[in-house]
Formats: structure tokens, sequence, C-alpha cells
């Protein structure tokens, strides 16, 4: 059975981009367009990884993070951090809140596939 | 000491006096400036107005950035649709599909070379036959001789018989008595003679038939030679055929998967550049937060009360201009990066029809006729229709060697049937010998009856008995040499029993019948290559039609140019209020960074105000310093895992 991945990013390209990568390798893949939705999926159906934006409107990544964190079910998937912000302190920021990665934007889709690869197991 | 003082005096006296011309000369071009400078109302609107017109440029574009990936997504799919029939079509034809039943070249390659190996066993078998057949000559030669002793044994009973008819002519007794003998031995050397002649006549014509038998066959087998020397080359043809196909098969192979890898890195250069949007979009999120700060800085209300000619507005003024030149700075990055982004996207896509040009091209690795209308030399070196020519000249090799093979049987049959015939002269040697034995043992008896009188005749009987035991010797030797010659006649017809002939219509049969799969599998790549040179062709068009899409993207330059030129106008308008001076005292500059999520505004800030004053703190690490793992390293620099 195919992983279930969920991309949380307000820009619908860059949702279509992920979405477009991942399902060629095999992944199915879950959109939200801001952390809101995508705690609201989640919780209504759990997900094997997740890759979300920084800078959301309403619910951030970081907070969608802590959210997610909070869930028993989702306290070991990875999550990963698709942004593109470099800044170290947003970095830590992510890491605290319990990031498994971080990948700034523009990514190539051999790169995320890569990191999917190795986070996934 | 005193001269010195007066100096100095003098010179920072003269100093002051220009500062004051200076100063005062600054502010008569500051006055005259503010008196062309528009209104900070004015420049506060404009910015307002600009601001929804960015925004507006922004969104306006996202439409076209997801035509974009789904006509990305779509073309993708179609590549690997078309790579994966170029694949599956090279893969039944070279037949190493995996799962796939034993392939067309695999399974001729075993049918040729059963064939030349079937050619040379029954090459070998018929050279067996020739030399049976010599064998079966040289016995006849021997059973010729035989006759010639047999001949001489029926000469020495007439004389025998002579002899018995002489003596018994001296008495009565002995004429009654062997009267008789006398006649039947006379009787028997004319069956002997009679057979000897007819076994020397029948065994003359079986060694003539197994001569011409032999030279037949002799000839056949020089000829089957030739045909066996044909078919091997036409088996060395088609395994070359064979092999050209396969290695051409595995070189496209490769070539296809080259062209897959190729083609997949520039649609990854593809999606990265559609990611632009979300930078872009960004960018003009936070040029326009600051042009909401530079607005505040120009409007009347911003510091309360608006003091039009004192230090404090031309502080804010200059703040708001600086502000703005960033943020044309930072526009002007944007345009090139979406220009950047639109030729590396067209770059991309151009490599990516080279790519699958070179895909279906791929199919020509296999120097195949796909089109139909390569002639002379050019299809000679076709390697599938060079197999099928080799392979339907080893089909007529094949044939004309069974048809031989066919007829030096028929040649043995009519030996074996000649030879036969003499099986029936054993029954009649057997006969004499048996009667001569009878003859000469009645002879010795009756000699013994008359006594003195036939003691000569007994002597005669002893001859008799001599001669039959004689007789037996050449009847045993003929029945001897004749039995070894109808067993080898007959082994030369158990050789060619038909289940060699049924062997040998079945290699024929497999032939054609491989010849036929050659021809079906030709058939079947000549279409696949046509269908997939055709959908190649769809799809290089798909991607000439996603490339005139792209006019978006120098469109949204265009655009973007213009607010860039209104942007400029605006700061054009703050200009004549504000003061280079005080220029690196404004700290709203500065206080921008804070909005910054990108390494790229940060380094457009960084480079503009350089020399301006003091840069912002970089709060990236940069790359070398920072401390990543190896496997996270192999990512790519923009990746990092906890």
């Amino acid at each position: 059975m195919a992983k279930r991945i969920m991309t949380a990013d307000d820009s619908a390209s860059v949702r279509q981009m992920v979405g477009f990568t991942l399902k060629q390798a095999g992944y199915s893949v879950v959109e939200a367009a801001d952390g809101r939705e995508a705690l609201d999926a989640i919780a209504a159906s759990p997900v094997d990884m997740l890759i979300t934006d920084l800078n959301m409107p309403g619910l951030d990544g970081i907070e969608l993070i802590r959210e997610v964190r909070k869930d028993p079910q989702c306290r070991f998937i990875p999550i990963i951090m698709l942004t593109t912000e470099s800044q170290e302190g947003k970095k830590k920021e992510g890491k605290s809140a319990g990031a498994t990665g971080w990948i700034v934007k523009p990514f190539k889709p051999d790169q995320l596939l890569a990191v999917v690869k190795k986070v996934l197991g | 000491m005193t001269q010195s003082n007066a100096k100095t005096r003098f010179v920072n006296g003269f100093k002051n006096g220009v500062r004051r011309i200076k100063d005062l000369l600054n502010r008569v071009r500051s006055a005259a400036r503010k008196t062309q400078a528009a209104p900070p109302e004015a420049v506060a609107a404009a910015l307002a107005d600009y601001q929804a017109a960015l925004v507006e440029a922004g969104r306006g574009s996202e439409d076209d950035f997801l035509r974009l990936g789904r006509e990305l997504e779509a073309i993708y799919a179609d590549v690997n649709d078309l790579v994966a029939e170029t694949l599956t079509t090279i893969r039944r034809t070279a037949g190493n599909d995996a799962g796939a039943e034993e392939s067309v070249l695999v399974k001729i390659d075993g049918l040729v070379r059963r064939s030349l190996e079937d050619l040379n066993r029954r090459r070998g078998q018929v050279s067996g036959r020739l030399e049976r057949i010599d064998a079966v000559g040289k016995r006849l030669k021997g059973l010729d001789r035989l006759c010639s002793a047999m001949e001489r044994l029926a000469m020495n009973l007439r004389v025998v018989g002579f002899n018995i008819r002489v003596e018994s002519a001296r008495s009565t007794d002995s004429q009654d008595m062997f009267g008789v003998v006398s006649e039947r031995i006379n009787r028997l050397s004319d069956n002997v003679g009679r057979n000897a002649g007819q076994i020397r006549e029948d065994v003359r014509d079986a060694a003539d038939r197994q001569l011409a038998a032999g030279e037949g066959i002799s000839l056949g087998l020089k000829r089957l030679d030739g045909l066996a020397s044909g078919a091997s080359a036409a088996v060395s043809g088609s395994v070359r055929d064979i092999q050209t196909l396969m290695s051409g098969a595995l070189s496209a192979i490769e070539g296809a998967e080259t062209h897959l890898i190729a083609i997949s890195r520039q649609i990854g250069e593809v999606v990265a550049g559609i990611q632009i949007h979300d930078s872009m979009s960004q960018r003009i999120s936070h040029i326009n937060k600051a042009l909401e700060d530079a607005a505040a800085l120009c409007a009347p209300d911003a510091g309360g009360e608006l003091i039009r000619h004192g230090e404090v507005d031309e502080r804010r003024f200059t703040a708001a201009h600086s502000i703005i030149e960033l943020q044309i700075a930072q526009l002007r990055r944007i345009i090139s990066d979406i220009e950047t982004g639109h030729d590396a996207t067209q770059t991309a896509f151009d490599l990516i029809r080279e790519e699958i040009q070179g895909l279906a091209a791929s199919l020509l690795d296999l120097k195949t006729d796909t089109a139909g209308d390569l002639s002379g030399e050019e299809a000679a070196r076709d390697p599938f229709e060079s197999l099928r020519t080799d392979l339907l000249g080893l089909r007529d090799l094949m044939t004309e060697a069974s048809d031989l093979v066919d007829r030096i049987q028929e040649t043995a049959d009519a030996a074996v049937a000649t030879t036969e015939r003499l099986e029936g002269h054993m029954t009649e040697v057997d006969g004499i010998g048996f009667e001569i034995r009878m003859i000469a043992l009645n002879a010795i008896i009756k000699a013994a009856h008359l006594g003195e009188t036939g003691s000569a005749l007994e002597v005669v009987a002893q001859e008799v008995n001599i001669l039959s035991d004689e007789t037996n010797r050449f009847v045993d030797r003929v029945k001897g040499v004749l039995d070894g010659v109808v067993k080898q006649v007959r082994e030369l017809d158990v050789n060619g029993t038909g289940k060699e002939e049924e062997r040998a219509a079945g290699g024929a049969a497999d032939l054609a019948s491989g010849i036929a799969e050659v021809a079906a599998a030709y058939d079947r790549f000549r279409d696949a290559s046509a269908r997939i040179l055709g959908r190649a062709g769809e799809l290089e068009s798909e991607i000439a039609r996603t490339l005139s899409d792209l006019g978006f993207l120098p469109s949204l330059c265009h655009e973007l140019s213009k607010l860039l030129e209104r942007m400029e106008e605006i700061a054009a308008m703050l200009r004549p209020r504000i003061r280079e001076d005080l220029r690196s005292s404004v700290d709203e500059v500065n206080r921008l960074t804070e909005r910054y999520t990108m390494r790229l505004e940060r380094g457009v800030h960084r480079q503009l105000l350089e020399d301006a004053g003091p840069s912002p703190p970089d709060p990236e690490r940069p790359p070398e310093e920072r401390k990543k793992s190896p496997e996270t390293d192999e990512l790519g620099d923009n990746v990092e895992l906890f």
C-alpha cells in the first residue's frame, strides 16, 4: 500500500509540484492550503509523513508541527519543512517544534524524493 | 611659533568659510528642489495605487503557473508512457523482456544451430551409408570369386559323374546300381553350374547397382558438403544478425534509459522554475509591506504634524526614498529571476524535446528500416531483413539437403532390393549341399554292396563324398557371404527409416515457422516503431504548445518592468526632498530585514546598502560553516536533516 504524505502550503503551485513529484514515485498525496486545514485532515485520517511550508495564513508551519506532535499517532512521523526560509533561528525553532528536516525552496524532484525515501526508511 | 599659529588659524578659518558657503549652497539647492518636488501626500497616494497594481500582477500569474504545472504533468506522463512503450518494444524484439516467453531471436538462434547440427548429422549418416555400400561391394566381389569355385566344383562333379558312368558300365549290377547315381550327379552338376552362373549374374548386377549407388551417394555427399558449407555460412550470418539485433537492442535500451534520466533532470529544472511563483509572491508581499512603510512615512499623519521644511521631515522622506529604492532593487531582482527562470524553463523544454527525439531515434539503433523506405545497400544492412534472408537461404538449403538425402535413400533402397534377390539363392545352395551328400552316401553304400567288383566305384564314391564336403564348405561360405551382404544392406535400410525423414521435415517446418515468427516480430516492431515515432511527434507538438504558453513569463516580466518604472517615478517624486547625508542614519531600512524569509532578499538588501552604511547581520550560517553529515551533503546545500 502506498505511503500517504501530506503537503501543506498556501502556494497552489508548490502543492502541485510536490504532489506531482511524490505521485510519480508512487506515493499517495493529500494537500492542505494552510496549517488549520492540514491539522483537520490529519485528525480525520493519519498520514505517514508531513511536508509543510513555514509561512502560512492562520496556523503557520511551526505551530502546525507542534499541534501534530501532540497527537500520539503522529509523534514519530517524519515532518519536513519545505520553505523559502533559510534563517538558522527559524530552523532551530522548527527543530525544537519537532521537525525532522528542512528543505529550502526551490526543490528538485530527485532531491525531495531522496529526502522522503531517507526519512520514511 | 607665532607664524605657525597664524597659519593654522587662517586654514581653519578658510575651511569654515568654505563649509558655510557649501551649507548655504545646499540650502539654496534644497529650497530650489522643494519648489519642484511633488507633495508628500501625492507620493503616499501613488504608493497606495501602486501596491494594488503589484498585488494584482503577482496574483494574476498564478493560473498561468498552475497551467504550466498541469502541462508539465501531462508531458511527463506521456514521456513515461513513451519510454515504457519504447523499452517494451525493444525488449520484446530482443527477447530480454522479463517474464516474456522465449524470444523470437533466442528461438531462431537455437533453431538455426539445431538445423546445422541436423544437416551435419545427416551428412554423417549418408557418409556412413557410402562406407557400407563400399563394404557390400567388396563382399560381392568375394562372392563372385566363390561362384567361380562353384563352377569348378560343378565341372568336377561332371567329371566324377562321367567316371561313375564309365566304371559302372563294366558290369550289369554296377550299371543298375550306379546308372541313377551318375544321372543324379550330372543333373546336380548342371544345377550347381546353373546356380553358380545365376548367382554370379545377380552378384554382378547387385555389384553394379551398389557401385552406381555408391557413385550417386558419393556425388550427393559432395553436393551435401557444399550445402552444409552454405548452411554453415547462413547460420553464421543468422547468428551474426541476431547478435547485431541483440546488441543494437541493448544499446537502444541503455540509450532510452539515458534519455529518460536526462528528461527527468530537465523536468526537475521546470519543477524548480515553477516554484518561482511562490518565491515571487512572497517577495512581492514583502515589497508591498515595505511600500506601506514608505507610504506611512510620507503621509501627513505619519509622525503627527507634518513639518514641510524641517530636518525631521527630510529624514523621514530620505527613509521612505531608501525603502523604495531597496524595493526597486528587490523588484528588479524578481524580474531578473523570472527572466532567468523563463530561459531555464525554455531550455529545459527544448532539451526534453531533443531527448524525446533521441529516445524515438534509439529504436533506430536496431538499424531497422522503420520508415520502410530503405533500399539497396541500406536495406542489406538491416539485420531483420538480413536475418530473414539468411533464414530463407537456410531453409532452402535444408530443403535441398532433405531432398538429396531422400534421393540417396532411394538409391540405397534400390541397392537393397537387388541384393535381396541374392537371398533367394541361399535355399537353392543349401539344397545342392544336401543333395550331393545324399548322392555320396548312396554311392558309398552301393559300392560296398558290389564288393570286389565295386572297388573302383567305391573310390569314385569316396571322391563324390569329398566333393560333397567341398561343396558343403562352399555352400557355407556362399551362405556366409550372402548373409553378410544382406545384413549390411538391411542396415542401410534401417538407418534410413522414416524417423530421420520426419526429423528433417520437422526441421524444415520449424525453420518455416521461425521465418514466419521473425517476419511477424519484424512487422510488430515496425508497427510499434511507427506508433512510437507518431507519439514522439505528438509529444513534441505538445511541448511546442507548452513552449508557446511560456509567453506568460515575458508578459509578466513586462508588466513588472512597467511597475518597476512606476516605482522609479515614485522614488523620483521623493528625491528632491531627501538628504544624502541622512541616508546612513535611517533605521527603517534595516528593520525591513526582519520581514525577509529568503537569502535572495537579504542578498539584494546587503548589496544595495553596502556602501550606504552598516550591513544588516546575516542570520544564515554560510554553507561552509554548516556542519552536515555526509549523507545530508549528498542531498544538496538546501537540505538539512536534524
